[in-house]
């Protein structure tokens, strides 16, 4: 406990929002995107029909709307059932295999017993199946084939057949954001080596999330060059998302460059939703933690 | 003058029980004569209770113990070659040969004596040899085990180190015994848990030389290579046996079989191929271990190294040890079932192969029997439930998926997967009963499911709007009525 009789750690003092001004869940911010989600958790497919439609050609905004839909069909599928019922459309097939490896993702949580680990194989074999019938009816979207990048992470396939799916993927939109995080996470469970060189050249936002992947195992990955050039190529953007600003608090922080962590925190304000606070198991907390040792470590700097 | 010491301890032990009961009785005694009715009940009933596990204790250490009743007895005219191979060993340590000799079912050797008078007379010397010693060392390497327990009573090096030893296993034995009773042995347990750390610690030393010169003894008598190789192969044996016994024997012996061969069988486990991997590397990499509280034993590496330091040449025959025995060694597998003789009769006698197949059968009933209860006690009552769009009535509802979600969604497909795992050692049962499957298990462990593979059969069944067609037509002519019972 470092005596801090000046108060330079309270975060307020460095222009941040108080602690209870900061959450980890926030509504959906947009209006035909958020009706959608509570037409269908009240069991109507219509308006969920439409935003899906709505997205056909941007597909990192597609990849958003699915996820999103996608949450709510992970929790309550009569919706779904409905829309395949009445009108079985590519749009449904996309969503359905989405929902299908949220719902692999929450049988499994956090646990490594047995029945969860079975339960969450066999779901995400059901995701395959799902996906591989969208491929089929949405032969452009690469929607599905980001769907089955997930499933291929969970299902551990071997590299033969990733290469498959990600060619497929990658013919399709080779800048899809939420596919290359996700192709992250398969190349974590084969090697370390091919998840550096695969985030090296997928840019430095995915370098910083890889570097997360690893840093439990390598904790000295935050001062390697390649993380550290990445960190310095983000630090030099104009714009930068909510969830590459989180990864940057870390790698700043394990720098020990703490003003520009709080430059970071400012910038985020209220928002501790998202990664990489969403991996922890208390989002929140973590942030807050963060935010409040860096204005320390901060004044000790000074 | 560490051993002075320690029998000191030994003798203080009883001083002390003897204070804390006096104490006890004194309380009850003022609280009688101060006319404190209420008082006096209590102390009666609780300092009585103390008392007498206080006493108990006592006893235990003083009195014998019955924990070395186990195995089976050979006197020296079941086994002579066995005995003289004893009496030889006991002989070259310098000791006298024990009065009894016990052949166990565990991956170990000992010596025990029965304890008279203060833990500190000794009657009756006991030796037990581990059968699973028998069937995988050789005689040599069995000599250095042998002449290693004996060696502890050898009392060359002190008059009194044979009565620390005999007063350390005493001491945890009173204190295990007390502890898996009632609170107020538990009670009493602590007061000498407390006292015995202090034994312990001022005998600590002691006893690891002693285990040192035990070995030197053995090293002399059996030779380096020997007893290096001994040493090493000890914790092979306890991994190869605990395999056996619990992966293998046990589970069969609960579902109530018992195997026509045991050793024979436990033979062809160390020979497996699928073990010699995970053998080795045991061979190679003995485990440290971690030593229990009471354990002296100086770590296997220092043991090694100074067995290896003494370069005595090899001695004595290097055939295995199990040829000491008369009748190719059948003593062996009556140490496993003799204590259990009166259940014979319900145990059924099977062969390896039958007895894996009835084991992973047995685990199947276990894993269908919720499922027949709630499906209407047959798989064709389930069948019948499924097609009558009853799904939801077989499912799971206590079963908690990993992220503990509430949504209804996650926890009916976790539940889904549930009832396909149950559902599918219902028909594979079905089938095996039928003689159209059966399994395998090999002696890692892990079995094997031989018969025809009705997975998207099952899946389809156990659909929201599934269909029972296929799983049906794969059952044609199949009894479904029925419960399968173990």
């Amino acid at each position: 406990m470092v005596l801090d009789p000046t108060g330079h750690a309270d975060p307020e003092r460095w222009g941040l929002v108080p602690d209870a001004h900061v959450r980890d869940f926030f509504p959906e911010e947009d209006p035909v995107l958020a009706g959608a989600v509570t037409a269908a958790s009240r069991g109507q497919w219509r308006q969920a029909a439409e935003a899906m439609k709505a997205t056909s050609g941007d597909w990192d905004d597609r990849a958003c709307v699915t996820l999103a839909l996608a949450r709510e069909g992970a929790r309550t599928d009569d919706w779904l059932n409905d829309w395949r019922d009445e009108q079985p459309d590519r749009d449904h097939a996309v969503l359905d295999a989405a929902a299908w490896v949220l719902v692999a993702k929450e049988i499994l949580g956090e646990s490594d017993e047995r029945d969860h680990l079975s339960g969450y194989h066999r779901v995400l074999r059901r995701a395959e199946r799902a996906a591989r019938h969208a491929a089929e009816l949405a032969p452009q979207d690469p929607t599905p084939w980001w769907t089955l990048v997930e499933v291929a992470g969970g299902l551990s396939f071997d590299q033969a057949r990733f290469a498959e799916i990600w060619h497929g993927l990658h013919s399709r939109a080779p800048r899809h954001r939420a596919a290359h995080e996700a192709a992250l996470r398969y190349w974590a469970g084969q090697s370390s080596d091919v998840l550096l060189d695969f985030a090296a050249n997928a840019g430095p936002a995915l370098v910083l999330r890889a570097a997360f992947l690893l840093e439990d195992d390598d904790p000295l990955i935050w001062r390697t060059q390649l993380v550290t050039g990445a960190m310095e190529q983000l630090l030099a953007e104009d714009e930068l998302s909510n969830d590459d600003r989180g990864h940057l608090v870390l790698a700043l922080y394990d720098h020990n460059r703490f003003t520009e962590v709080i430059e970071q925190f400012r910038a985020l304000g209220t928002r501790a939703d998202g990664t990489p606070w969403s991996r922890f198991e208390d989002p929140k907390g973590t942030f807050l933690e963060y935010r409040v040792n860096s204005c320390r470590k901060a004044a000790l700097q000074r | 003058m560490r051993a002075v010491v320690a029998v000191a301890l030994l003798v203080g032990i009883y001083v002390l029980g003897l204070v804390l009961i006096a104490g006890i009785v004194l309380v009850s005694v003022l609280f009688f004569v101060n006319d404190r009715p209420i008082g006096f009940i209590w102390s009666v009933v609780i300092g009585g209770a103390l008392a007498f596990a206080l006493l108990s204790g006592l006893f235990t250490l003083a009195g014998t113990s019955d924990d070395d009743e186990r195995g089976e007895l050979v006197g020296e005219q079941d086994e002579p070659e066995l005995w003289a191979l004893v009496r030889r060993l006991a002989d070259e340590v310098g000791t006298r040969p024990p009065d009894r000799v016990f052949i166990v079912a565990e991956a170990n050797a000992w010596v025990s004596q029965r304890t008279r008078l203060l833990g500190l007379v000794a009657t009756t010397r006991r030796m037990s040899v581990g059968a699973p010693l028998l069937a995988c060392l050789t005689e040599r390497q069995l000599s250095f085990v042998l002449a290693h327990e004996l060696g502890h009573y050898s009392n060359r090096d002190t008059r009194l180190s044979g009565v620390v030893a005999t007063g350390r296993v005493a001491l945890g034995r009173m204190i295990s015994k007390l502890h898996n009773q009632s609170w107020y042995h538990v009670v009493a347990a602590v007061v000498f848990d407390l006292y015995a750390n202090v034994y312990f610690a001022v005998t600590a030393s002691l006893a690891r030389r002693q285990e040192l010169v035990a070995d030197a003894t053995a090293t002399r008598i059996a030779g380096t290579e020997a007893a290096v190789s001994a040493l090493r192969e000890l914790p092979v044996v306890k991994a190869a046996w605990n395999l056996f016994h619990e992966r293998h024997f046990r589970p069969a012996w609960d579902a109530g079989f018992l195997p026509t061969t045991i050793f024979d069988a436990f033979a062809g486990l160390r020979g497996s191929p699928e073990l010699r991997a995970h053998l080795d590397e045991i061979r190679q990499n003995p485990p440290e271990g971690v030593p229990g509280p009471y354990d002296s034993h100086p770590p296997l590496s220092e043991r090694i190294t100074a067995a290896t330091a003494m370069a005595v040449p090899t001695k004595g025959s290097d055939r295995p040890a199990g040829a000491l025995l008369a009748n190719n060694g059948a003593v062996m597998d009556k140490t496993l079932v003799s204590s259990l003789v009166e259940e014979l009769g319900v145990k059924k006698r099977v062969d390896w192969a039958t007895l894996s197949h009835n084991a992973v059968r047995a685990t199947r009933v276990d894993r269908s029997r919720r499922l027949v209860r709630v499906g209407g006690g047959s798989l064709g009552a389930v069948l019948d439930r499924l097609d009558e769009g009853r799904l939801a009535s077989l499912l799971r509802t206590d079963a908690r998926p990993g992220s503990g979600t509430a949504g209804p969604r996650v926890r009916r497909e976790f539940a889904r997967g549930l009832l396909i795992d149950e559902l599918t050692a219902l028909v594979e049962l079905t089938l095996a009963d039928h003689h159209q499957a059966r399994w395998e298990s090999d002696w890692l462990g892990l079995t094997t499911y031989h018969g025809p593979d009705l997975t998207d059969e099952i899946e389809r069944a156990t659909e929201d709007k599934g269909s029972t067609e296929g799983l049906r037509a794969a059952l044609t002519g199949l009894r479904t009525d029925q419960a399968p019972t173990r």
